[in-house]
């Protein structure tokens, strides 16, 4: 039975939509919470026999308008117990406590309950801290590289944790901390996320910006939610161990309701495995709280700090800090509606000594201040209207002494921008069918855009479920690095203010289809999108010999490819869990020149193999295979001797070096990268509820390959042996990495 | 080279990447060379060739800010290049003209000498150590001040510090070279030169 406000709201929108909320309505409100009272934000609720769905809000609630009476509920969360409730008649008020269970690999697309919900239905992958650490580790676990459970996500190389989404980098998305937007999220070299996953309780991705209230992105998101407060499964301290990094988080109580995490890392002992002899050290912090306050608002408090230092070598180095403070207070939590008020500032900075960017040398130093206030209303059950604005000063501070070369640089820049963001989105259900839709408009002086996005889904069937979506993306700033340092840890990044100074505003439009399919062993996610943008930016590579042109350059996106993901299901006797995800995949630019090329990071194939199985309870085995077809190569067309002819007629003839003439951009490919990590881990339980958990893995036990082809540096050339020049210019690995074991421990208690 | 009545360069086959790799540049054959710089009234200098293989000299002397004009044909491709010499470049430490042990710091085997200079219309800069004739060392300078460390040895050297135009020094600092020669692959660039000798027994 669908109550006659939603069909109306179909076809009548939003003004109706509020017209309608006015009327007396009979709400359900249910409540999910772990045992230890912590709410479980994005929990999905069904009902049944209705089949009705929806999802928890950050304090863990939701809400039915008019649901018939008598009703069952269920309460799904990754790694934890379904739970299911009888709603009676006068029921206005569930609670549904879940009790958590050790989630698996397989758990990213399995959900027991009468319906399949999988990304199609959701639209996000939803990954708990548990799911992230049963990865194969390289040093350390890692949160963003633990997205590479995703299908949409792929990495340049295993030395990054930067998830490039569908064809874009990863500056193009946006990562937020509990709802709050980060600058930068990584430690230098960007080969560790800038918060371990101890501190973290969940991840999720959303492949494309579906949501109107998601902003500063021009692909998706990646949101981290920190841990709550109060612990969990009644564990409220713990301690882990990386042979680079050491971890301590404790988590408050009912009295002192805040959790807090610290991480001290010492790189210097991986300066051998990256060949680099830097001294190098980070540090992070993460607090969280969670305050109720009189009158029913509920105060969430978040602070994130981090700093990096990497020490001169040959007049090189970088370093930064990032900082963040935020909070979102719940003012109104009515059965009719809610308001939320958040607020955010961060700080973001970094020098850089002698970086080079294509063929110059700079000194760098950045600054970006962010500073944001939004309000949200939701408006009836099931948030099913929803209105937002919010405003931002972003602030960057840019200088640049270039030290050598010829690129032409933007003049040193303090450039305050101040931002208007407004949304409003609404849902509908008619059948079972769920539309969202809804508007993002985001402004400033120099430029605005209007950001429609719409997003339909259905279950298809009693094990099929589908949806369709198209999305704008679009944000007032750039955000330019070089996308493939690695192995050096130093790179350039740049902000610029889009729309002004002749830079462009970068759009995208994004659509996609989904369906998820699911047997009684079997689940398949599969996905087709294609995207197409415009004023997209990059820094201009090494490989451009274009004289006296500018360090950046902007021009046209488009991508499309095809993910599946067939996950075998969790079945009695512990068998053994395993997941295959196939993409195919175009990412393609196009620049001055007037022609499309593939993106730099563009891949045609990947697959990936993921493997788990537990034994004794005690023992989880693990393993994970990817193979990427190679990346795009831009040749070497001729070796030049570039001469340094004698200052005047006394001297002898001057010097010359060797030096290459490029063919036509990323017009040849790589070879592929292949990898195999394998990893086990042991579980066991001390004394009260204390537990210690050790954890061995081997990255690349195979040895594979795993970074592009690129030519021997030219200057190399002279050193090489006649028969190693005999056919040509060689090409060589960008660098090689070894099999790396981990061993990792965590006491927690 | 601007100050010097005679420039000096050098044109070379480039070898395709797919083929064995010479140990040295081929030198173009001279008579494939015919080429011509031109100064801003019109006042066109021949590209003749010099005493070596590959060698090319052209007799004049350039001015500072002054923008001059490579025209004519190699191997029957026409060319074109255009070259601005910079404005200026003022070495100001070391002042002297002839670098002491007393200028730097030193060990038993080097010396590193404190400079600093400024310029104007240069892109890039580099300095070369010549001992007798032969270049002892070269090598790019990042930062308009810093250190040079050489070799103490008994004999008088000369230090030539550059100051290139944006051709020349995307020629000849950036990694990867960066033609302004318009068919063909090459750079046709501009310094300014100072000039001091080291005296480091």
């Amino acid at each position: 039975m669908i109550p006659r406000a939603r069909v109306l709201l179909i076809s009548t929108g939003l003004a109706l939509g509020f017209a309608s909320s006015g009327r007396a309505q009979n709400y359900l409100t249910i409540t999910a919470r772990t045992p230890d009272g912590l709410p479980l934000a994005e929990a999905v609720v069904m009902t049944a026999p209705s089949g009705l769905t929806t999802r928890t809000d950050r304090l863990g609630r939701a809400r039915f308008a008019d649901l018939a009476r008598p009703a069952t509920v269920i309460v799904l969360y990754v790694g934890f117990v379904p739970d299911t409730l009888t709603a009676n008649q006068g029921d206005t008020a569930i609670v549904a406590v879940l009790l958590p269970r050790a989630p698996t690999l397989a758990d990213l697309t399995v959900f027991s309950g009468e319906d399949l919900l999988t990304p199609s239905m959701t639209g996000q992958w939803v990954m708990p801290r548990q799911v992230l650490e049963e990865l194969p580790v390289a040093v350390e676990p890692d949160p963003l590289r633990a997205l590479s459970l995703v299908p949409s996500v792929s990495f340049s190389s295993p030395l990054s944790a930067r998830p490039l989404l569908r064809g874009y980098d990863a500056d193009e998305s946006v990562v937020r901390l509990d709802g709050h937007e980060m600058t930068s999220p990584y430690h230098i070299a960007r080969a560790f996320s800038g918060i371990p996953t101890d501190a973290l309780d969940r991840a999720t991705v959303s492949s494309a910006a579906a949501d109107p209230a998601t902003g500063g992105t021009l692909a998706g998101s990646v949101d981290l939610f920190g841990r709550g407060p109060s612990g969990d499964a009644g564990v409220h301290g713990g301690i882990a161990a990386s042979p680079v990094s050491l971890t301590a988080w404790h988590a408050g109580n009912a009295a002192i309701p805040v959790f807090a995490a610290l991480r001290l890392g010492f790189l210097e002992k991986f300066s051998g495995l990256l060949k680099e002899s830097i001294p190098y050290r980070f540090h992070d912090a993460y607090v969280h709280s969670h305050l109720t306050l009189p009158a029913a608002m509920a105060l969430e408090l978040t602070g994130y700090s981090a700093g990096d230092r990497v020490g001169a070598t040959a007049g090189q180095g970088m370093n930064w800090t990032n900082d963040l403070a935020g909070a979102r207070l719940r003012v109104a939590d009515r059965p009719a509606y809610t308001v939320d008020i958040g607020g955010s500032t961060s700080r973001f900075s970094m020098t850089g000594r002698s970086l080079p960017i294509r063929g110059s040398l700079v000194d760098l130093t950045n600054q970006v201040n962010r500073a944001g206030l939004s309000a949200t209303m939701d408006l009836g059950a099931r948030r099913r209207y929803r209105i937002g604005a919010g405003l931002t000063v972003r602030g960057a501070r840019t200088g640049i002494s270039k030290l050598s070369g010829d690129d032409a640089f933007p003049p040193n820049e303090s450039a305050r921008l101040v931002e208007y963001q407004a949304f409003v989105d609404g849902s509908a259900s008619l059948c079972r069918v769920t539309i969202e839709g809804g508007a993002r408009l985001d402004a400033s002086a120099h430029a605005r855009a209007l950001q429609p996005r719409v997003r339909v889904a259905a279950p298809l069937g009693r094990s099929l479920t589908g949806s369709v979506s198209y999305t704008r993306a679009s944000r007032l700033f750039h955000v330019l690095s070089d996308p493939q340092p690695e192995p050096q840890l130093l790179f350039p990044q740049f902000w610029l203010t889009a729309g002004a100074g002749g830079t462009p505003v970068p759009v995208v439009d994004h659509v996609s289809a989904s369906i998820d399919w699911e047997t009684a062993r079997w689940r398949v996610s599969s996905s087709a999108y294609a995207s197409r943008g415009r004023g997209i930016g990059e820094l201009r590579p090494e490989a451009d010999a274009t004289t006296g042109a500018g360090a950046f350059r902007f021009g046209d996106s488009r991508t499309a490819g095809v993910e599946l993901r067939v996950t075998r299901a969790t079945g009695g006797g512990s068998p053994p869990l395993f997941a295959v995800t196939y993409v195919l995949s175009w990412s393609d630019r196009r620049f001055e020149s007037g022609r499309w090329r593939p993106w730099q990071l563009d891949r045609r194939h990947l697959v990936r193999l993921q493997l788990s199985k537990a034994a004794r309870e005690r023992w989880l085995f693990f393993a994970t295979g990817e193979y990427q077809s190679g990346q795009p190569l831009t040749r070497v067309a001729d070796v030049v001797h570039t001469d340094m002819p004698p200052v005047d007629a006394s001297d002898q003839p001057g010097t010359g070096r060797f030096a290459y003439h490029y063919a036509e951009e990323n017009s040849s490919r790589s070879a592929g990268t292949l990898r195999f990590d394998v990893g086990a881990q042991l579980r066991m339980r001390g004394p009260g509820r204390s537990r210690l958990s050790l954890r061995a893995s081997v990255i690349n036990a195979g040895f594979g390959p795993v970074a592009p082809q690129a030519p021997v540096p030219a200057g190399d050339l002279p050193f090489l042996t006649p028969a190693e020049r005999q056919f040509g210019v060689p090409y060589k690995r960008a660098f090689s990495l070894p099999a790396i074991p981990t061993i990792t421990a965590r006491l927690e208690f | 080279m601007a100050g010097e009545s005679l420039q000096v360069g050098s044109i070379t086959l480039a070898a395709p990447a797919d083929s064995a790799i010479p140990d040295a540049a081929v030198p173009a054959a001279a008579g494939a060379i015919a080429l011509t710089v031109t100064d801003p009234v019109g006042n066109g200098f021949p590209v003749v060739a010099g005493p070596v293989p590959g060698q090319f000299l052209v007799h004049f002397t350039p001015v500072p800010n002054t923008a001059y004009a490579l025209s004519g044909t190699m191997y029957g491709v026409p060319v074109t290049a255009r070259a601005v010499v910079p404005a200026s470049f003022a070495m100001l430490i070391p002042a002297a003209d002839t670098i002491r042990i007393a200028d730097g710091s030193a060990t038993l085997a080097t010396l590193r000498i404190p400079y600093e200079f400024q310029s104007l219309g240069a892109a890039g800069f580099a300095y070369r150590v010549i001992a007798g004739g032969a270049l002892e060392l070269a090598a790019p300078l990042r930062s308009p001040r810093g250190e040079i460390v050489v070799a103490r040895e008994p004999q008088l050297r000369r230090l030539a510090v550059l100051a290139y135009d944006d051709a020349a020094a995307g020629w000849l600092v950036s990694g990867t070279p960066r033609s302004n020669v318009a068919g063909a692959f090459g750079c046709f660039g501009a310094a300014l030169l100072v000039r001091r000798y080291v005296d480091a027994p």
